[in-house]
């Protein structure tokens, strides 16, 4: 168990900056979620902690020790690979204990702790088995055992659930949670889809282009986006956004994005004010939205065109234009919408997001 | 038209015996090709095994069918091959000039292979297309310089001589069929065995070598029967009966001026072709598999 820092971390292949002054320090026994589109340097990041790819610039510490120049084999750190990475000539036994033995435990431990592991994830039945017998979900369970059964400071895990269906994705995730609940070891996972992120981290990394964008607990990167890739990215379907410019008086600012005009939600409201006739970017969340009836909350009403209606069952995500511009909403499914007609839509005065149409980056608070 | 398989009714059954005719003539075409090939492949091997076991007389004779055997079959030419030649000590040379040949290459070729599947360094591409082209260079070309070198070492006349030699066209030609073997290796495996505690080498000897061991053994197997086959250097560098090679022992000792003793001549080569063939079919896969290994990932 131990702390994992980097400290500006860089990473440059030829001209491509990778990871870009990468800070951020990794609690003893937290999950930390790696998330960002493909080739945001979040795969990157987690190989320089593992050591398999040196850093071009910056420090990294595993616990107190600075491990820049360790050896993968000396961090102390387990893998689990996207694509397992099994050793196809061992049986599973073998391959839990492989790295054991290079570490000279001994025997009666060694088996201590792949009874334990096999216990935890149901593997007791497959130990003689060869990789090639298995399943997907029993490989990647096997995977995940031979991480644990090392008892390492770290976890690192690249994408671990991206090669499962749908069905056994949900399924393990939840496992790999609860395996986390119950043996607390500090943990860095890395995956591109945000659900993932939101469901299991503790704290999400969001990177975008090898910049971290932002670190936050998952309730503060889907409540308060430091910027627009974050409010865009987090959150399914994504932020709708209108281009705007604040106007009204210092002390109640609007955002007036042309077809209507909204009041600053209140967090933002002072930095709003000293940012009079500023462009801006004006975001709400398809969730937030609602078609207005007596008990809808107070703020401004829109007349949306419906152009596309996905009935899901226990919801409808409707697709509108207002104008020539298009967003979309998430409605009850008992909503019944019917494309080509006209629908009353309330956006909720304190629900929205503002962002400085220059910077991209949320106004502060 | 006749070939449409949703149509129902008469007019399928009506047009089903045209259906199956031409399905008759494009097997009766695929079979007939494959004998052709199998015939031009299987046949020198046949005569083979046919002149080492007929009688001199049965060989010669003109009047018979010279396909099949029409004297009882004999072993005396065996016997010959073996009683009144060398033929044993150049069998032992072969398989000795062989054995070293393949380790020498397994040592070279198998990190050389690693470094240019794996690694990326300055020139790294085309230092492995390099190594290449020199297998292409052709022996009847290097034998020249090459037996200043075995004439400066005091090689001359040996068969460590052609240990010293063969390697220069195994080496490359194992280390470019390796290199294929080795890339069809995941990256993640190595890296897993890194993090489980092997260092670079240890998850080479570990994790790499025990996967691709159907790839190693092939490569033995290609390279053994590369210096098997190999007749120039041998003729060129070896004059000395004690130290000659099958290759070149049976063509030297069993043709003298125009006389032919062809039934020693095809039991000579019967004899060390036969286990070769047999461990060809085994590897053929792989070997197949490490040409276009990485290829078609």
């Amino acid at each position: 168990m131990a702390t994992v820092e980097l400290q500006h971390v860089t990473k440059r292949f030829g001209d491509v900056l990778a990871v870009n002054d990468l800070n951020l320090k990794i609690k003893d026994q937290e999950f930390l979620v790696f998330v960002g589109p493909s080739g945001c340097g979040k795969t990157t990041a987690l190989r320089m902690v593992a050591g398999l790819e040196q850093q071009s610039g910056g420090n990294i510490y595993i616990g107190d020790r600075l491990v820049n120049d360790v050896a993968p084999k000396d961090r102390d750190i387990a893998m689990v690979f996207q694509n397992y990475a099994l050793y196809p000539h061992m049986n599973v036994e073998q391959n839990l204990a492989f790295g054991l033995k290079l570490r000279h435990v001994g025997k009666a431990e060694i088996k201590r702790r792949i009874d334990g592991a096999a216990q935890i994830l149901a593997l007791g039945h497959l130990l003689k088995r060869r990789p090639r017998e298995l399943s997907g979900g029993q490989r990647q369970r096997v995977a995940v055992g031979r991480a644990i059964v090392r008892e390492p400071a770290a976890f690192l895990m690249d994408e671990p659930l991206s090669n499962l269906d749908a069905k056994l994705r949900i399924q393990t995730r939840a496992e790999i949670q609860k395996l986390h609940q119950r043996i607390r070891t500090t943990t860095i996972y890395v995956t591109h889809d945000q659900v993932e992120a939101m469901t299991m981290g503790e704290r999400i990394a969001v990177m975008h282009d090898g910049i971290l964008q932002q670190l936050d607990t998952p309730e503060a990167l889907y409540e308060r986006p430091a910027n627009l890739f974050v409010a865009g990215f987090i959150g399914s379907p994504a932020m709708n956004f209108f281009k705007g410019k604040i106007v009204g008086t210092p002390d109640a600012p609007l955002v007036d994005v042309g077809l209507f005009s909204v009041a600053v939600p209140s967090p933002q409201r002072a930095a709003a004010s000293r940012a009079l006739g500023s462009e801006v970017v004006y975001g709400v969340r398809p969730e937030h939205m609602f078609v207005r009836d007596g008990s809808s909350p107070e703020g401004v009403t829109v007349e949306a065109k419906v152009e596309v209606v996905e009935y899901l069952g226990y919801e409808e995500q409707v697709y509108c234009s207002l104008d020539s511009t298009s967003f979309n909403v998430r409605l009850p499914a008992q909503m019944r919408t019917h494309v080509g007609g006209r629908i009353p839509l309330t956006i909720p005065k304190d629900r929205g997001h503002v962002f400085d149409a220059k910077t991209e980056q949320a106004l502060a608070a | 038209m006749a070939s449409t398989d949703l149509v129902v009714g008469d007019f399928a059954i009506e047009h089903a015996p045209g259906h199956r005719m031409r399905r008759f003539f494009s097997s009766a075409a695929f079979w007939l090709t494959i004998g052709a090939f199998l015939l031009f492949a299987v046949f020198p091997v046949y005569w083979m095994f046919v002149t080492t076991f007929k009688q001199i007389n049965d060989l010669y004779s003109l009047d018979e069918n010279p396909l099949i055997f029409n004297l009882a079959p004999t072993l005396e030419h065996v016997q010959f091959l073996w009683d009144q030649t060398r033929y044993p000590t150049w069998l032992v040379n072969t398989v000795e000039i062989g054995v070293f040949t393949v380790i020498i290459t397994l040592l070279v070729s198998i990190p050389a292979a690693y470094a240019l599947a794996r690694s990326r360094f300055p020139g790294s591409g085309t230092l492995g297309i390099g190594i290449f082209l020199t297998y292409l260079i052709p022996p009847t070309l290097l034998f020249l310089p090459l037996s200043q070198i075995v004439v400066g070492l005091g090689l001359i006349n040996t068969r460590w001589s052609l240990v010293l030699v063969y390697p220069t066209f195994t080496i490359p030609f194992c280390t470019w069929l390796l290199m294929g073997f080795f890339r069809g290796v995941p990256r993640e495996m190595t890296e897993a065995a890194r993090v489980d505690g092997c260092s670079r080498l240890g998850a080479l000897f570990r994790v790499v070598l025990p996967v691709s061991l159907p790839g190693i053994l092939t490569v033995v197997i290609f390279a053994f029967t590369l210096t098997m086959q190999e007749y120039v250097y041998a003729l060129t560098f070896v004059s000395e009966q004690t130290e000659k090679t099958v290759t070149l022992g049976v063509s030297a000792d069993l043709i003298r001026g125009d006389v032919f003793a062809w039934s020693s001549l095809m039991a000579g080569a019967l004899i060390i072709s036969v286990p070769v063939a047999i461990a060809y079919n085994f590897f053929l896969d792989t070997f197949v598999k490490g040409i276009t290994g990485g290829a078609v990932k």
